[in-house]
């Protein structure tokens, strides 16, 4: 005679891969009164949803609630030039339960009655959507988890900013990262440790924001990032590397990539090639002007207008970097990615993150035979739909 | 199926048809296209102009034909089931977690060659449109009563009133073509009325939805009641055959029969033939059914003529009545015809018609000659025009009501009397129906649909994409509120409805447009005209009397009884003494039921031409206009400002499914757009998506600000007294703890009459006279004082009551904090209190949990160690009324959790020789500890070399402990004691 709460979400789960509950109402109601399921959704301790209802039908009812859920988690975007070592990113998890019950409607007084006195669990939800092919059952288990498909081995600009998010299930300790840069002939030169609590965490890894220390030293040809969930430390959950690129030549602005990645954190790219172009649209009309104007004046006063008019600026990015596995992967995210940035440098120097639009682009992998590595080329076609201000 | 596909389309109950390879756990989910996706429409509910109630919509969708699907569907359209009637199925439809109120599916078509199914999703049969529209309420179960003259007199005079849970009828006096008798109302006269309240109160509740309406629930929306009797009242099948008789003459018994007069025989036919109801008497030839008949006899008369009898002889048959109560027999009908000269056999039809008969009375036939009668042989029998309910009969209070009429229907007619705007409650299953606006009738305070609230859309809304459209010169310039096409008979008779200018309607002047005239009618109810009648002018001992006013309902003007009524409205006034206004004062109005004499009268109108004695001119009169409470000023006047600036505006808007399935349009919405702000009334939101970020259009009609309100658009005067807007103020006394108002008059017009102050401490359940500006405290454990205010003008605007709630607690700036210091090393914690106070603090009291354990009393500055959680708890109390405030402060060490308290000691080994000895507990492993001294009092230090050092002035000893965790590490100084 009850609601039954037959399955829930696992106690830490990521918001693009199912939240689904399974909940059995066992009891139609008999005589005057008619029973049918009840429940609303409850994210970070408020009721986002109204209550929802679903008649009888004799069957457990699923309900998946990621589309409510997601709507309350974010992942923090960072400006470029600020370094980040170890923020926790409370946006990035949110709890939530529902509660559930019956709704009973009595026939001979008319009246309805809400009775939620139920409440699931609660569970946290993180801002990630795992592949089809990613195991991510780590999460729950309290497993330190990367918020990132990049590959272990890339490749920075010596400008690039770069953050890299880790995750893991409050109370199943902390993350530990070791890092070890490494000069010319590939020499230690030196290397750190440090550690974050549990939860989401993210770090400034790139050249441009390396928050880690000691900080990156001239003549640092890669670094190395090896992510440790234990101490003393064994063998790493992680171990990525950086390896440097020379800035040849003073880059265009705008040829630095921010995506959000499916798995919850922001990767960039840096880009060899720019080029810039411009675009424009306008309507125009003709100014209704009575005959009679001098020529001079009706040059300046008579003719054609522009109205409404926009100019965009639209960039063509392309790179080639060395093809590692995974690094295909990875790019799909950033072709996939809503949320996009080009780096843009401010008059004043400052770089900032400019909103990006990707209208068209490719990667292909290119193959130097059996005795060298293969290369990835990397095309990304996109807009600045930010308005120009126009003075009329 | 995937998990975490958004959309998804449940078969409630899987067709047996179905294979079970396409089941999942049991369950049949529709395979759906990658880019499938529901459009979804919702409207502000309200009578459309096609008497639609508008609701929520969805299109149309295709399918694939999926090995899946066409195992469902082919069980859906398979010629060859045998019962299969292509119904609707029943879907749960899911966006996310959000159920949709869609869960019918109906297929529309299928196409091998596409490889698709075209269906439609439907609003379930949950819904309470769908059940009302199928519905009949004929067909419910609104209880019995039982139809006798004491439970109509009761009625009378404590049931005109409808109260929720009762019978929700009443029997005013009305005309309805005929009376059953000359000189007296009867009980088989009255009929019942409903409730309106009552009517939708009750099968709302029967399709399992509660109904409300703020209007219809005042004192004076439950006297509107309702005439929607089918045309067959009282006249069942059942019924009308238990009336039937037929009985012949066998023999010729005329010479025993009793003479009724000179030459007059009553006719015995003595033989029953057919007789169901047991209302003929073979005895006396007389017949006793009531009801509305025509009588039709046969008879082959044998006369013979008398000597001396004049020329051209004849005989006349007659129908008699004959009434108990007066004992008289009165001649219904009577047919005259020739008797041969010499006498001899005549045959005779006879045939009377429309005879109506009541309890006690009995007809029978006659036969008159001044001749002689030989023999008679032949039959009597009737057919029933119609029965009609009898006193004593039970009547089935729903089963009366016209048969074809369904809950929709009779819904549709109050939504447009109201220019009803309706919120459907799904969670409370309570359906609303409002006026459009907070309102004022008869005194009554009505809350309306729109309420002042404010929901900001400003957020939702995407740039560029306004559409602004005007129609002002598209749509008619006058639109006229009407009631239905009069079919009334008297209505016709009396010529009291003109083409234009319908009974009791409002032409409404919008201005500017084509000059044509929409006509918005009331899709249900026709008007009512009530007249005076003076039916009894002659009721002894009264010697004079005066007309009553009742209303009349006719089908015909023959004077025969009317039951092809359709449906009406009238106020139930009450049981009251009635009143000609143009003759002052007395005299009184009289009339006779059941052979009782009443002054007072059930007495029900639209518009009544009578006053109530002692009471006055009437109101409310239930018309469109004119009148300052009629249906156009307190439902439609208001709108139809809207629809005069004919204004609409659309938006592109993001609209997430918790936020369609939530939206109500009852607030205003407010929208910065393009450098400028809205407020606007949502009344449409097309287009959505479901499981799609791609926009919706919102589309929105401006609120009129108030200086549109020109008079000269709308022909309807200013409300002169609109303007008078006492008002109250408030202010707090923190440190009195008291709550003072006074009266601000800025905003009253007409000179105050009376200004009446009263407050209340228990939320309004009393009332206590106030003197302004006299300071009041809120009762115990309360901060809120409801100060009420009614003024009364003395010149002749009526009365205006106004409330302010003042709430102390709202003057109260209280904010106790607790800060923390921590001491990680020894995990040490301290808790000090600190915070801004506008009120004396009473108590201050502070609790320490450690580890979840239970709470314990705790001293600021008191060190707490040995923990991972600490929670400081502090509740502050107050002198005065301001709440009592707990605040609460959490300590949460994330591992390691460290507790190191190391020592160094000096120890005597030999006179004036010390040895440093490590001493203390620590819980971290120690990886390092460097242990150093000092000569110079600890300006310059050295690595300890174990050895025993002497003491010299100066000597000091320092250990750091470094450990292989993430504790930090500790650091001890001591001076050599002997120093």
């Amino acid at each position: 005679m009850a609601v039954n709460l037959i399955s829930e979400p696992d106690a830490v789960v990521p918001v693009g891969n199912c939240i689904e509950y399974e909940l059995e109402l066992d009891d139609p109601g008999t005589g005057s009164i008619t029973k049918i399921l009840g429940y609303q959704v409850w994210v970070g301790g408020n009721a986002v949803t109204d209550v929802e209802r679903i008649q009888y039908t004799g069957e457990p009812e699923k309900i998946d609630i990621s589309r409510e859920v997601r709507a309350y988690l974010a992942t923090t975007k960072q400006q470029p030039d600020v370094q980040i070592l170890g923020t926790q990113d409370t946006a990035f998890t949110v709890d939530f339960y529902i509660k559930y019950g019956e709704i009973s409607f009595d026939s001979d007084t008319c009246d309805t009655t809400v009775n939620l006195s139920s409440t699931s669990s609660t569970r946290t939800a993180i801002n990630a959507a795992f592949q089809w092919y990613e195991d991510f059952s780590g999460l729950d288990a309290g497993e330190v988890v990367a918020l990132s498909s990049r590959p272990l081995r890339n490749t920075v600009a010596a400008d690039q900013t770069d953050w890299l998010w880790f995750f893991r299930k409050s109370g199943s300790g902390s993350v530990y990262v070791l890092t070890e840069e490494y000069g010319p002939g590939g020499l230690l030169a030196s290397f750190s440790y440090d550690w974050v609590s549990a939860g989401a965490h993210l770090l400034g890894i790139g050249p441009a924001n390396y928050s880690l220390s000691p900080a990156l030293e001239d003549g640092v040809t890669y670094y190395k990032l090896k992510v440790y969930d234990a101490v003393p430390l064994g063998t790493p959950v992680y171990e990525y590397t950086f390896i440097i690129k020379p800035i040849c030549s003073p880059y265009v602005n705008g040829n630095e990539l921010y995506w959000l990645e499916p798995q919850g954190g922001y990767a960039s790219l840096s880009f060899d090639n720019v080029r810039i172009g411009g675009s424009v649209s306008s309507g125009s009309y003709y100014l209704g002007r009575p005959c009679g104007d001098t020529p001079a004046n009706a040059g300046i006063n008579g003719g054609v207008r522009r109205i409404n008019s926009k100019g965009f600026k639209r960039y063509q990015l392309n790179t080639q970097i060395p093809y590692v596995e995974n690094v295909d992967r990875w790019l799909d995210g950033l072709f996939a990615s809503q949320e996009t940035f080009l780096r843009f440098k401010l008059p004043t120097g400052v770089n900032t993150l400019a909103r990006f639009t990707i209208a068209d682009g490719e990667y292909q992998v290119i193959s130097n035979g059996p005795e060298q590595a293969d290369d990835i080329t990397i095309n990304v076609i996109g807009d600045l739909h930010l308005p120009t201000n126009v003075l009329q | 199926m995937s998990c975490c596909q958004c959309l998804k389309i449940k078969v409630l109950s899987p067709p047996a048809g179905v294979p079970s390879q396409y089941l999942e756990n049991g369950e049949l989910f529709l395979d759906l296209p990658a880019d499938f996706n529901l459009e979804f429409s919702k409207a502000l509910g309200e009578l459309s102009e096609i008497d639609k109630i508008k609701d929520e919509a969805t299109l149309a969708a295709t399918l694939p034909q999926t090995p899946r699907n066409k195992a469902f569907f082919d069980y859906l359209k398979s010629f060859t089931r045998i019962g299969n009637t292509f119904d609707t199925v029943d879907v749960l439809v899911m966006e996310g977690s959000v159920t949709h109120n869609f869960t019918l599916l109906a297929l529309t078509n299928s196409s091998d060659a596409a490889k698709t199914y075209e269906v439609q999703i439907k609003r379930g049969s949950s819904h309470w449109l769908t059940l009302a529209e199928k519905t009949y309420l004929a067909e419910l179960d609104f209880g019995t009563f039982e139809f006798t003259f004491d439970n109509i007199v009761a009625y009378w005079a404590g049931n005109f009133q409808y109260i929720d849970g009762d019978a929700g009828i009443w029997f005013p006096l009305v005309h309805y073509g005929s009376w059953f008798k000359e000189r007296t109302v009867v009980v088989e006269d009255m009929r019942p009325w409903h409730h309106m309240l009552a009517v939708l109160q009750k099968s709302f509740c029967a399709i399992g939805w509660d109904f409300r309406c703020p209007f219809l629930e005042t004192d004076e929306g439950r006297q509107i009641g309702v005439y929607i009797l089918g045309e067959s009242y009282g006249s069942e099948d059942t019924t009308v055959e238990s009336r039937k008789f037929r009985a012949h003459i066998e023999t010729n018994p005329i010479e025993t029969n009793p003479l009724l007069g000179l030459g007059i025989y009553q006719l015995p036919f003595e033989v029953e033939d057919y007789d169901p109801g047991g209302n003929y008497n073979p005895t006396t030839g007389e017949f006793s059914g009531v009801g509305i008949f025509n009588f039709k006899a046969s008879l082959d008369v044998e006369f013979t003529i008398f000597t001396g009898s004049g020329p051209n002889p004849t005989y006349t048959v007659i129908l008699y009545r004959h009434d108990p109560v007066s004992m008289t027999d009165e001649e219904v009908t009577k047919l005259t015809g020739p008797i041969p000269n010499g006498g001899g056999l005549v045959h005779i039809d006879f045939e009377a018609e429309s005879v109506s008969i009541v309890p006690g009375q009995t007809v029978f036939i006659g036969l008159f000659t001044s001749d002689g009668i030989v023999s008679v042989i032949g039959y009597f029998y009737n057919e029933p025009e119609r029965a009609t309910y009898t006193r004593g009969d039970i009547i089935d209070i729903a089963g009366v009501i016209d048969p074809e009429m369904t809950i929709l229907d009779f819904f549709k007619g109050v939504v447009h009397l109201l220019n009803g705007k309706i919120k459907t409650d799904w969670v409370n299953s309570v359906v609303w129906l409002y006026t459009p606006y907070d309102t004022e009738w008869q005194t009554n305070l009505i809350d309306g649909f729109y309420t002042d609230d404010i929901i900001d859309l400003t957020a939702v809304i995407l740039d560029e994409t306004e559409e602004v459209s005007i129609t002002k010169e598209q749509r008619a310039r006058y639109c006229l509120l009407k009631y239905k096409d009069s079919s009334d008979a008297f209505v016709e008779k009396n010529n009291l409805e003109q083409e234009n200018a319908p009974l009791y309607s409002k032409l409404v002047d919008l201005g500017a447009g084509i000059e044509e005239t929409e006509n918005k009618e009331n899709p249900l109810f026709e008007p009512t005209v009530n007249a005076k009648i003076d039916k009894f002018p002659d009721i002894p001992p009264l010697t004079i009397n005066y007309s009553i006013d009742i209303p009349h309902l006719w089908d015909n003007t023959e004077g025969k009884q009317s039951f092809k009524i359709k449906p009406r409205l009238c106020f139930f006034y009450g049981y009251a003494i009635q009143q000609d206004p143009d003759a002052s004062g007395l005299p009184l109005a009289y009339w006779r039921f059941d052979n009782f004499v009443f002054d007072k009268v059930p007495y029900a109108y639209q518009v009544p031409n009578m006053n109530i004695y002692l009471v006055g001119a009437l109101t409310p009169m239930l018309l469109y206009g004119e009148d300052t409470d009629d249906f156009y000023n307190v439902a439609w006047k208001r709108d139809l400002h809207k629809l005069a600036l004919s204004a609409r505006v659309a938006y592109d808007g993001l609209v997430s499914t918790v936020y369609y399935k939530s939206i109500d349009f009852r607030p205003l919405h407010r929208i910065y757009y393009d450098g400028r702000t809205i407020l606007a009334r949502m009344i449409e939101v097309n287009n959505r998506q479901s499981c799609s970020d791609a926009p919706a259009q919102l589309v929105f009609v401006p609120e009129p600000f108030v200086g549109d309100y020109c008079a000269d658009i709308i022909s309807v005067p200013a409300d002169p007294c609109a303007s008078n807007q006492p008002r109250i103020f408030t202010s707090a006394d923190i440190g009195a703890g008291t709550l003072t108002a006074t009266a601000d008059d800025s905003g009253i017009v007409s000179p105050i009459d009376t200004d009446t102050w009263e407050y209340s401490t228990d939320n309004g359940s009393s009332w206590l006279s106030y003197t302004p500006s006299t300071p009041v405290a809120p009762a115990p454990g309360e901060t809120k004082v409801i100060f009420r205010r009614t003024v009364t003008f003395s010149d002749g605007c009526y009365a205006k009551v106004v409330t302010r709630t003042g709430d102390f607690a709202v003057s109260c700036s209280n904010n106790p904090t607790i800060s923390i210091t921590y001491d990680e090393g020894i995990n040490t914690a301290t808790a000090t209190g600190g915070g801004d106070f506008n009120s004396s603090i009473d108590t201050d009291t502070w609790t320490v949990s450690l580890d979840d354990g239970a709470p314990v009393a705790y001293t600021p500055g008191d060190p707490v160690d040995n923990f991972e959680k600490a929670v400081f708890t502090r509740t502050v109390t107050f002198t005065n009324a301001c709440p009592d405030i707990t605040v609460t402060q959490t300590l949460e060490i994330e591992p390691p959790v460290c507790n190191n308290r190391p020592d160094l000691s000096w120890i005597e080994v030999s006179d004036c020789v010390y040895d440093l000895q490590v001493s203390g507990t620590v819980d971290s492993t120690i990886c390092m500890t460097v242990i150093e001294i000092s000569t110079d009092s600890g300006v310059t230090w050295q690595l300890w070399d174990n050895v025993p050092a002497r003491a010299v002035s100066g000597l000091k000893a320092r250990a750091t402990f470094l450990y292989c965790d993430q504790c930090p590490a500790s650091f001890v100084e001591k001076d050599c004691p002997l120093l």
